[in-house]
């Protein structure tokens, strides 16, 4: 009978562990976080993993009430004492929630909690049949897409060295908040006759400008403060209403 | 020993395909989150939003790292296989393993091409058989 080389069994073991663990791990979080987050939390940052909050997920769609309720788990969940929920808007298809850095006032990043099932033609295949592989993910708290994930210098899980992304967050944006508002409202007259932006949050690396039509809200955009482009925010519907917090 | 006595056809194969599961899992790290992001938003002004592409940004990251570790194991696989031919059970059995394992290391077992030459690669040492010696 042959014998076998110990350089082989120590590769076994090292790849079906690697491969068990790896399996272990996303179980966990996918049981955890209504994720399927194949890295740690904490390297991740803040953002980089989702939250369910107390219910089930679900395809009925949930309240304002309930919006809070999870947004403010998710508060608890960070453990971070300088953040603090600055408002919460409720769309057609989601509510997006902005935290806010209790110091120094900035807008932290972005959160969403879909309400509802979005119409295909608005959200490709993906969300309703791909996301997770275990259905929409209706009452999940999750990062904003978008300038929260790729622009956000200080939060976003992708900053680690992605893409050229610092590993140090930036504070300074060399685009001001007033040009990156002519900007935001260069695009709209491009793209949305008679809308007109509003107050903005200032973010890490962007800001976040909400735009009227006909005087009431319909949206919001974003601009780079950086490099000045701006990023529509296509995924809300239409808007309905708001709640800030002190 | 000669070249001949060698299984250089397992061994080639093995080593090309554990490559491609090399880069797969490398891909996968590097750019899985990136790419799905940006697939899911059609550009900078994407007027889509796709959770398939949010999906494939988020949770590719150790995905990736299974790949490069596959990928590792195949290609020592068969460098060992091709240095040490007497072992060739061990080490085919080996590669096919892993490269069978590599769908769960992104890219498919490295674009599916390192998945077909591992398994193919590993079969060959398997079934290899040292030519007889002559007295």
């Amino acid at each position: 009978m042959n014998k076998i080389p110990t350089l082989a069994i120590a590769l076994v073991a090292i790849g079906l562990g690697s491969l068990v663990i790896g399996l272990a791990y996303n179980v966990y979080n996918v049981n955890s976080y209504g994720y399927s987050n194949w890295q740690a939390p904490g390297q991740l940052g803040i953002m980089g993993r989702w939250h369910q909050g107390s219910q089930n997920q679900t395809t009925a769609p949930i309240t304002l009430d309930q919006a809070k309720t999870i947004a403010q788990q998710y508060l608890t969940s960070t453990q971070n004492s300088n953040l603090k929920i600055k408002e919460i808007m409720e769309f057609q298809y989601n509510f997006y929630i902005i935290y806010q850095e209790k110091d120094t006032g900035r807008g932290a990043f972005e959160m969403l909690i879909w309400k509802q099932i979005p119409p295909s033609g608005m959200i490709g295949g993906g969300m309703g049949g791909g996301m997770m592989g275990r259905g929409v993910g209706v009452g999940v708290i999750m990062p904003e897409p978008g300038p929260n994930m790729m622009w956000n210098t200080k939060y976003s899980p992708m900053r680690n060295g992605m893409m050229g992304y610092t590993n140090q967050p930036s504070s300074t944006m060399t685009v001001s908040e007033s040009n990156a508002q002519q900007l935001a409202q260069a695009y709209l007259d491009a793209n949305l006759n008679g809308a007109k932006t509003e107050m903005g949050t200032q973010f890490y690396g962007y800001y976040t400008f909400d735009y009227t039509v006909n005087g009431k809200i319909a949206g919001m955009l974003s601009v780079n403060g950086n490099t000045g482009q701006v990023w529509y925010h296509s995924w809300h519907g239409t808007f309905l209403q708001e709640v800030e917090f002190d | 020993m000669t070249e001949t006595e060698k299984p250089t056809a397992a061994f080639l194969l093995s080593l090309i395909g554990g490559i491609f599961i090399l880069l797969g899992g490398g891909v996968t790290s590097m750019f899985g989150g990136f790419g799905g992001l940006m697939g899911g938003f059609g550009g900078m002004m994407g007027s889509r939003y796709s959770g398939y592409g949010m999906m494939g940004g988020l949770g590719f990251g150790l995905f990736g790292i299974l790949g490069l570790i596959f990928g590792v194991i195949v290609i020592i696989s068969a460098l060992m296989l091709n240095s040490k031919p007497q072992e060739h059970s061990t080490w085919g059995t080996l590669i096919v393993i892993f490269s069978v394992l590599s769908i769960f290391g992104g890219m498919m077992g490295g674009f599916g091409v390192g998945l077909i030459l591992g398994l193919i690669g590993g079969i060959l040492a398997i079934t290899w058989k040292p030519p007889i010696a002559k007295k």
